[in-house]
């Protein structure tokens, strides 16, 4: 009797029907028990954030999602700016006694040298924004002394101190030390201070030998103590009781009260064949298509003129595709006819004022919208002159529309 | 283990083919379905997916499960099942090169950051922004300068969309906060007569919704939020990526910011824009190159670096490419703001590294074979010449 081989043994490959049929049942239950997140979920993911958007329960839904208008917006950074310290401040200190002061240099605002000790130092540094974070900075100086990195849980425990009328992070480290200048050695110890404000970090940090931050370690603490930053916030004019010389204690120089600026002056230009004057305030729009003129009056507002050959289209359904623009009802001949005027290129052009929901060339559409508009036909060719943006800006800018419209020229 | 059906099925050169079939049918439409839709759409949809879903039910391979499902093939097929002899060392090689390459892309996937830095002159910065994924952050209101935040992430908003809604708990918020109507593209607009919002309006105010962008970056999501407190009571608010300010909401004696907005990630150093140059063609105002000499700074050290094609800084696991500059606009001259791409990919080099290795595998394996040609040819020349002889 025939034996049968020993390939005759071995298990039969996986079928590829079977083999397909069964992959693709087992991967389609997998993956639509994998689409769908559950509907209740615990929100595990946790950071530490030391710059924050400022939150004001009284703030309105048109403050949050930017509706001001240009004067309320400036009003708004004007206030914000007095409350936040600016890169110009300067700080102010006590020097401990036997400390001197040391030449300053980009990075290091206030640069000081305890007990006059050349290998000891402590020195204030800003840095805009988040500055790297608390954590990666505790961190950073942790490894300096070969540290291993500690977690966030710890680093938030560590104690606080008083620092230019805020919270400062306290770090207090001993051991061997290599600092990023190559200073540093073994048995050297560390005081720092990180505190955050809205719009920087300062670092207030010692490092010396162990010895030596043993007996300055109070000094360190009163000078944290003492800095105040000088020149915050307005009315505080007497900056001329603040020049010290190095070595008093307090190295900064004065700066001068900026002085305002004169209001500048309109301006004439001549473009594309147009001789003009436009208002100080008002910004190039830049080249757009179809548009002569382009202007930027403010964020939501621009003016432009379109210059069109011949009718284009006639008087009475360009009045009526503006007014359907701003959702209101068609003019008739009539009431076309008794618009009111405006001097325009040495003509009397019609002048519509539309008040309603605007639906521009990107099909959003803005509520409480005003369209100023002049429309002037001649022979040859037809000019539109048209100012759009919300109600109160542009009734703002309506005096400065009609005397930019009558400085309009036509020049070769 | 080698003749275990499930085994040789894995590793089959009939399932690898079929795989490589899946990612050509899965390039060739997704390259079809960006033109309307995208790159970022086309990506997530095709390519960074385990599945291709209609009405809910999967139909069709994702990159990653067909990526996945080839990288086991590879392993199985390409190293276990293949005969560890000599002449084989090329293609275990270029078999090891190929799943090192594979394996990266799912690193990068799975572990890097992307974003964008945009700087003016004279600018300072530790922060990139991702310019396609947004997150909501909750945090309390008060006098911390460290402040603790709640997160949640940008996968657990974007399929909140219609009547969908999620609630968000966590262990040390005295609210629940129910999040709905999740509107890809949206303006937060004082309510007219002549438009339909996007879900319940809110102080005036609705999420009007726009067709979504194909340039995902300009899409600008909207969110409805409920914050219900624990003695029940409730508020409603939007929330809009591009809001000015966190909503805030009173529970109890306590106040919490809720924001929405892009993905914010902390850089280990600062970048401070020195100078950006910028060099046009002749008589045109197109870019012929332009480049930015930027100060990296970590606590008082400073380090002058600069940032131009293909000369991107490398630093703490972080690679920052020039990739734009502004305001781009016709007679425009300045000055700019310079804008690098900032990607954090622990996978960075290793593609590289994959098809180094790969040309080894294919080197060895061609040499391989030239060696025994030459050596059979040796052979014939001195056949012939012997019986000519």
């Amino acid at each position: 009797m025939k034996q049968p081989s020993a390939a005759h043994t071995l298990p039969r490959p996986l079928g590829w029907g079977t083999g397909i049929l069964w992959t693709s049942l087992l991967l389609a239950a997998i993956g639509t028990s994998c689409q769908r997140i559950p509907d209740e979920v615990e929100i595990e993911e946790r950071r530490v954030a030391s710059v924050v958007p400022p939150g004001d329960i009284n703030m309105s839904s048109r403050e949050r999602f930017g509706r001001l208008t240009e004067e309320e917006r400036a009003e708004r950074m004007r206030l914000q700016q007095e409350q936040q310290p600016s890169a110009a401040d300067m700080f102010d200190y006590d020097l401990p006694e036997g400390w001197t002061v040391q030449p300053r240099t980009e990075m290091r605002l206030i640069n000081l040298r305890p007990a006059d000790d050349p290998n000891a130092a402590c020195a204030v540094t800003v840095i805009g924004g988040e500055g790297g974070g608390l954590v990666n900075n505790v961190n950073r100086w942790r490894g300096q002394f070969g540290y291993a990195p500690a977690s966030d849980e710890e680093i938030l425990s560590l104690p606080l101190i008083k620092l230019l009328a805020g919270n400062a992070t306290l770090v207090d480290l001993e051991g061997d030390f290599s600092g990023m200048a190559g200073e540093g050695g073994k048995d050297w110890a560390m005081l720092g201070a990180i505190a955050q404000t809205p719009s920087a970090v300062i670092f207030v940090k010692m490092t010396a030998p162990k010895a030596v931050m043993e007996q300055e370690r109070d000094h360190f603490f009163a000078f944290v103590a003492s800095l105040t930053l000088d020149g915050l916030g307005p009315g505080e004019d007497d900056h001329a009781g603040h020049n010290h010389a190095p070595g008093e204690g307090h190295g900064q120089d004065v700066v001068e009260e900026p002085q305002p600026e004169a209001a500048p002056e309109d301006v004439t230009f001549t473009a594309n064949g147009f001789q003009f004057t436009v208002p100080s305030t008002w910004s190039d729009g830049g080249p757009a298509s179809m548009r002569s003129l382009n202007f930027r009056v403010s964020a939501e507002t621009e003016c432009y003129l379109v210059v069109l050959p011949g009718q284009a289209g006639g008087l009475v359904p360009n009045i009526n595709r503006w007014q359907g623009q701003m959702g209101l009802e068609p003019l008739s001949e009539e009431e076309v006819e008794a618009l009111p005027r405006a001097p325009f290129l040495g003509e009397e052009a019609y002048l519509l004022q539309a008040d309603g929901d605007y639906v521009g060339m990107d099909g959003v559409p803005h509520t409480d919208m005003t369209m100023l508009a002049m429309l002037l036909m001649r022979d040859e060719d037809s000019l539109f002159l048209k100012m759009t943006g919300p109600e109160q800006e542009v009734a703002a800018q309506r005096e400065a529309f009609l005397n930019f419209a009558s400085t309009l020229e036509e020049v070769q | 283990m080698k003749n275990n059906p499930l085994f040789r099925f894995f590793g089959s050169y009939g399932l690898a083919c079929a795989l490589l079939l899946v990612l050509f049918v899965l390039t060739f439409v997704g390259t079809l379905y960006q033109v309307n839709h995208g790159l970022y759409a086309a990506k997530q949809t095709f390519f960074n997916s385990w599945f291709l879903y209609l009405a809910g039910f999967p139909i069709f391979p994702g990159g990653v499960l067909a990526m996945s499902l080839l990288t086991a093939n590879l392993i199985i097929g390409g190293l276990l099942r293949i005969k560890w002899r000599a002449r084989n060392v090329g293609v275990l090689v270029i078999h090891f090169g190929i799943i090192f390459m594979l394996v990266a892309g799912l690193v990068k996937l799975t572990n890097s950051e992307e974003g964008a830095l945009q700087l003016w002159p004279g600018q300072q910065s530790d922060r990139f922004v991702s310019l396609n994924r947004n997150e909501v952050t909750i945090w309390e209101l008060g006098p911390t300068q460290q402040v603790p935040q709640w997160v949640i992430d940008h996968d657990f908003l974007v399929d909140l969309t219609g009547e969908s809604s999620r609630r968000f708990t966590a262990k040390d918020l005295p609210f629940t906060l129910n999040l709905s109507g999740y509107v890809r593209n949206s303006r937060a607009l004082p309510k007219g007569p002549s438009w339909q919002a996007s879900g319940e309006v809110i102080d005036g105010y609705g999420l009007y919704p726009l067709d979504p962008e194909k340039e995902n970056e300009f899409n600008v999501p909207g969110l409805h939020a409920t914050v219900v407190a624990e003695d029940g009571s409730q508020e409603k608010g939007i929330l809009w990526a591009r809001q000015e300010a966190p909503w805030v909401v009173a529970v109890g004696e306590r106040q919490f910011a809720i924001d929405f907005g892009r993905e914010t990630y902390t850089m280990p150093f600062s970048i401070r824009l020195e100078e950006f140059m910028k060099e046009d063609h002749p008589g045109i105002g197109m870019a012929k190159s332009y480049r930015s000499r930027v100060m990296r700074i970590q606590d008082s050290d400073e380090k002058p670096v600069l940032i131009q094609m293909n000369e991107p800084l490398r630093e703490g696991g972080l690679v920052l490419f020039q990739s734009s500059y502004g305001p781009d606009e016709p007679g425009y001259t300045g000055p700019y703001f310079s804008v690098f791409s900032v990607v954090r990919n622990p996978s960075d080099k290793w593609p590289e590294y994959s098809l180094w290795v790969i040309t080894v595998g294919l080197l060895m394996t061609f040499g391989r074979h030239l060696w025994g040609f030459l050596k059979q040819q040796t052979k014939r020349r001195a056949k012939a010449a012997g019986e000519q002889a």
